[in-house]
């Protein structure tokens, strides 16, 4: 393969302790290597910026519901569609791209990993069939567990060692990467169209509890010896007061660390909130932070606000009911049988709303108040909070306190009460950015050879035009902002696939799922019990369940550490 | 007589396209017109005679069955290309043309058959443009 | 003799995927738990079968070779401004993104037979959303099950055993546990197996249902009766559903076809969404074809539009009424055709199935019909789920990957391979890289 390589960058690599050191990046075979001989291709990088490849943990691109997201809003794609071109597919949508569009803008921002962090077990082979379709991106997927009918049973009865073996034998069946949770127990409360509100609170028909819940499957991880933490959505998400249960949570599997870490809680803006009510609801970000970091067991990401019309998709199907039943838009939901659920309802943030003001304010007030970059990570939990094509705003809001301060000027009063962003002057810099874009991420997940750049990393590089050197990114935040949003060049697995902003070829690239640690004929007589049961739970026949790593165009197994 | 007209699947036709469209199985189970005995009274038809129904749209003519559905003034033709001779295509903007519910008129057709499906589709069909 | 157990049905919408075939030399010789239409299809498609591909010339019907058909064909497809790429619903969903593809290197539409089935109720969830579950949790949890314009024990005949009124769930013992309802214009076979028929006046079902959602909001009605049905009937009816455990509606072509099409499934989405703030209830279509759902995800998340997407402006572009197929055909703008997996002659209103015979028009399907009668080129494939693997997704979205059981014949091949050659031989005719 050829080779490759990129001289005179401004590279920040922070895994690797690179900030700023105008270095060379060499590149063979997809891989970066220590040098390149003469005969390889030259790019002169010219001072600009130089980061690996982003790595996003967390946006729903993929899968059942996203594409009942896209179903229910042709006017999200009316407005914003892009024509074929020799080297890309045709595609639309703003907050739901479809398939091919999704990958062609993470790519322009220079992103080169993207996970999909929920999808239903049972209708995870519709997930992979879009990934497969994905364009661009390496990636994976999280399936639900935190509502999973066998799972809670398991538990309650004590039977660990069974649940870790279930666990086992569905991360085969449905070549997933991660343990996600979404607001466990309530889901399936749902399912008779109840809730859960409280942490320690009996899950109708089920004796069992969320934090029982939590706790039983953060084991069910380490004996797994998974390559991520369990990935966390907690109860009490959107309303008014839930900061408490957020850090109860994260409190509830302290003790199962073990000097590791032992669980993300994702998307933390939703689940700042003090106050009682909506009229009352304020910023808890400062004491999120606290919990942080004096925890080192705990990672989250911020699920930040984008003032602008968006979709809300999750598997909490009790919340996306309440917001519909709120803001009176047209609201989707699938109950998926035994396992999970999900509900959409599309959303527009106002600025001039008081609420999502302060929403807005938490978001940038954990990234900020958190000390160390490598326990929070830059999302919008697409594309609830925003489309991730705002994720350069954001490292603008982040960079700038010149740009926070001229949103905050106009923010209904009232708000600015109740948030403590304007006491906030820190800015982040461009290793604290590539820390939470794409180092940090990839430590999360374990992926050991992406979000850097040194020798033996997966050749997965972003140029973006400017430089460093002469731009100060606090006062010319803009400069910033356009950057990221157009790379100047970015490296695929060793190939160059976009320049100037533009796709100029096509890439298929991989799909990662956790081979968990487990004895072979543990794992067959795991199987074998639940083929007689299968039926009980599930319409499909057991054999038909699970996906074979030949369905997956590009599959990649990791194994646990 | 005039009646409402209903177009849809039924478990013959189902099993009739099975046999291949060109069969005399698919044709028995669509070439028909399903109608109560009261209705088929009125009209003054036994089962399996024919019978002329026409449409704002177009006319067939089919072998009158006796329908297990006891609902007088309501009749069906299970859906195919005798069907399609009666809907018409304006979808109101849905894409989704008339399928069911709208008025036709029956007459006794006691000298005519039923086409074949190659009759039908020749004489519907088939004049391309160069 | 080989027993294939666990097979998965691609006739309808139930994509049953309990079935045992077993195979002799080449023949299916016994299909055990196929419902009778499944059984017919299983024994009956390898007498009917096409065998070789036919070009026909100047009206004259000839068998040809595979490759003077793809070449034909391609030439056809190449040679159009305006192609419709239509059908789609008996395939698999890797064939429909080939077919998508290919619409877009010809700037054509790819449309599929839901836009004259379902549409309409994607339509309603464009407008109000949908509320709906996968097959279990009816099975498992439902004591309210209305069927309302379809006619299950004819349509979806394993559909009650398996996930509805009759089957047995984790919290329902069977039939006893729930109580069914029957919805329809007329009475269907289906409805002696319910409680209760409600018989509409046909073309009244958007009345019926906004009387409903009165009286579920124990709102006095007015009139003495509604669609045919005394407001006593109504009010009772009303009852039940708010003081069930859990509801569904599984709802067919009855709402779909008849006068108000989308208004009707909007309204009962509407209703069903309501009744969420007193209980729980959901709704589901009930679709025909066993890949009709796969058309729209598949549609969907590769061009953002379920259905009648039109790729003339070298993006997607969707507007039912406009760039679905009957409305095309109607209005003479598509100067040639792809019809793949499906019959428009047999089920268009005539004056659009007129239209299509009009135009040059290449067919990829297996089996004999009123459309391969008129094809240009008619080239006969593989079946999938039995001839040929294949992902298809149920009615209520769960994906299942479809078994091979036998060869196809030496001239058939998988939709796949024979819409990806003939991408390559348009790429090339079009010059372009």
């Amino acid at each position: 393969m050829a080779e490759l390589l990129i001289k005179n960058g401004a590279v920040y690599d922070p895994a690797n302790r690179v900030e700023g050191d105008i270095t060379d990046i060499a590149i063979r075979d997809g891989t970066i290597v220590e040098s390149v001989g003469s005969g390889a291709q030259i790019i002169d990088a010219a001072s600009m910026l130089v980061m690996a490849g982003g790595v996003d943990i967390h946006a729903h691109i993929a899968g059942a519901k996203v594409n009942a997201g896209r179903l229910m809003r042709p006017e999200d794609h009316f407005r914003d569609f892009e024509a074929k071109t020799s080297a890309a597919r045709s595609g639309v949508g703003h907050s739901v791209p479809s398939i091919f569009t999704t990958g062609y803008r993470y790519a322009r921002m220079g992103y080169t990993t993207v996970f999909e962090p929920a999808t239903p077990p049972l209708e995870t082979r519709h997930t992979h069939e879009e990934l497969n379709d994905l364009p661009m991106l390496d990636t994976g997927c999280f399936p639900l567990f935190g509502n999973n009918s066998m799972i809670m049973e398991y538990l309650a009865a004590g039977k660990l060692e069974e649940c870790a073996g279930y666990v086992a034998w569905m991360l085969h069946a449905t070549k997933g990467y991660a343990l996600k949770i979404v607001n466990p127990g309530g889901v399936e409360a749902w399912g008779w169209g109840k809730n859960v509100t409280d942490y320690d609170e009996q899950v109708p028909r089920y004796n069992i509890t969320p934090r029982e819940i939590v706790r039983g499957l953060c084991k069910v991880n380490k004996m797994l010896r998974l390559p991520h933490t369990i990935h966390l959505h907690p109860n009490n998400l959107g309303k008014p007061g839930n900061y408490e249960t957020s850090i109860e949570t994260l409190d509830s599997v302290r003790d199962l660390a073990e000097g590791k870490r032992s669980i993300h809680l994702t998307h933390i803006q939703f689940t700042g909130y003090g106050g009682r009510n909506w009229q009352s609801v304020s910023s808890e970000a400062p004491e999120i932070a606290k919990y942080v970091n004096t925890h080192d067991h705990v990672t989250l990401d911020m699920g930040q606000i984008i003032f602008t019309s968006t979709t809300t998709m999750t598997a909490d199907g009790p919340f996306q009911f309440l917001l519909h039943t709120m803001s009176g838009n047209k609201w989707m939901n699938t109950d998926v049988e035994a396992e999970t659920g999900s509900g959409i309802v599309p959303f527009v943030y106002k600025r001039s709303n008081s609420a999502h003001a302060v929403m807005w304010a938490i978001g940038l007030e954990a990234a900020l108040l958190i000390t160390d970059p490598w326990k929070i990570y830059l999302t919008t939990d697409h594309p609830n909070a925003g489309p991730f094509t705002e994720y350069p705003r954001i490292i603008a809001w982040l960079m700038s306190n010149k740009a926070r301060s001229r949103v905050i000027a106009k923010l209904p009063r009232n708000a600015r009460k109740r948030i403590n962003l304007e006491t906030v002057d820190r800015e982040l810099t461009l290793s604290e950015i590539a820390t939470m874009t794409r180092a940090a991420t990839a430590d999360a997940l374990s992926l050991t050879k992406k979000g850097h750049l040194g020798v033996g990393a997966d050749a997965d590089v972003a140029v973006y035009p400017f430089k460093p050197r002469e731009v100060d990114p606090s006062a010319e935040y803009k400069k910033v902002r356009r950057a990221f949003r157009r790379a100047a060049l970015v490296v695929k697995a060793g190939e160059i696939v976009v320049k100037d902003g533009e796709v100029i070829k096509s890439f298929s690239g991989r799909t990662y799922w956790a081979k968990p640690h487990i004895e072979a004929d543990v794992l067959e007589q795991v199987a074998t019990e639940l083929k007689s049961k299968f039926k009980k739970y599930y319409t499909v026949e057991f054999e038909n369940y699970p996906i074979s790593e030949d369905y997956l165009d590009h599959a990649f197994a990791v194994q646990g550490a | 007589m005039e009646a409402i007209l209903v177009t849809g699947t039924s478990i013959d036709q189902a099993r009739g396209k099975e046999h291949g469209k060109l069969s005399s199985q698919y044709k028995a189970s669509c070439a028909t017109l399903h109608m109560t005995e009261e209705d088929m009274h009125t009209l003054g038809v036994k089962p399996g005679q024919s019978v002329r129904v026409t449409s704002p749209h177009g006319s067939v003519v089919l072998t009158a069955v006796k329908t297990k559905e006891p609902h007088a003034g309501i009749v069906f033709i299970p859906t195919g290309p005798w069907a399609n001779q009666l809907t018409g295509p304006h979808t109101g903007g849905t894409g989704m043309p008339h399928f069911k519910g709208f008025k036709v008129e029956i007459q006794p057709a006691p000298t005519e058959k039923a086409l074949d499906l190659k009759e039908i589709v020749k004489i519907s069909y088939g004049k391309k443009k160069s | 003799m080989t027993v294939h157990t666990q097979v998965i049905c691609t006739l309808c919408g139930c994509a049953c995927d309990d079935l045992e075939i077993t195979t002799e030399n080449g023949r299916i010789v016994k299909a055990k738990f196929a419902c009778s239409n499944a059984y017919e299809r299983l024994t009956c498609f390898q007498q009917v079968r096409s065998y070789n591909p036919v070009i026909t010339v100047n009206g004259q019907r000839r068998e040809a070779s595979l490759e003077a058909a793809l070449s034909k064909a391609a030439e056809i497809l190449a040679a159009a401004k305006y192609p419709l790429l239509y059908g789609w619903s008996n395939t698999s969903s890797e064939a429909i993104r080939v077919g998508i593809e290919l619409a877009e290197e010809l700037g054509g539409v790819i449309d599929s037979t839901s836009s004259v089935c379902h549409g309409p109720g994607i339509e309603a969830a464009h407008e109000v959303g949908e509320s709906t579950c996968t097959l279990g949790e009816v099975r498992d949890r439902a004591d309210l099950i209305i069927y309302w314009g379809c006619n299950p024990t004819q349509a979806h005949m394993r559909h009650m055993s398996r996930y509805s009124s009759h089957s047995k769930g984790r919290y329902r013992e069977g039939r006893k546990d729930r109580k069914v309802i029957m919805v329809d214009v007329r009475n269907s076979l289906s409805s002696r197996t319910a409680d209760q028929l409600i018989q509409l006046t046909a073309g009244k079902d958007f009345e019926f249902i906004n009387a409903l959602r009165l009286a579920i909001r124990d709102e006095a009605l007015e009139a003495d009766e509604v669609a045919g049905v005394p407001s006593e009937k109504i009010e009772e009816l009303a009852d039940l559903m708010v003081n069930c455990e859990f509801g569904i509606i599984f709802f067919g072509v009855g709402l779909t076809h008849s006068s108000g099409r989308d208004e009707n499934v909007a309204a009962a989405i509407s209703l069903v969404r309501d009744l969420n703030m007193r209980t729980k209830f959901l709704i589901m279509p009930m679709r025909g074809h066993h890949n009709v759902t796969g058309t729209n995800k598949v549609m969907t998340w590769q061009t953002g539009y379920p259905f009648a997407v039109d790729f003339s402006h070298g993006y997607p572009r969707y507007n039912p009424g406009e760039t679905s197929a009957v409305d095309l055909l109607s209005r003479g703008e598509c100067d040639a055709a792809l019809i793949v997996a499906s019959d428009p002659i047999a089920h268009m209103p005539h004056q659009a199935a007129k239209k299509l015979s009009e135009i040059p028009m290449v067919l990829l399907e297996p089996i004999p019909s009123a459309t391969g009668l008129l094809a240009d080129v008619h080239i006969p494939v593989a079946v999938v789920g039995i001839e040929c693997t294949g992902t298809i997704y149920r009615m209520d979205g769960v994906p299942l990957l479809t078994k091979k059981l036998i060869d196809p014949p030496k001239n058939c091949h998988p939709d796949t391979e024979v819409l990806s050659d003939l991408l390559k031989r348009v790429k090339r005719l079009k010059g372009a890289s």
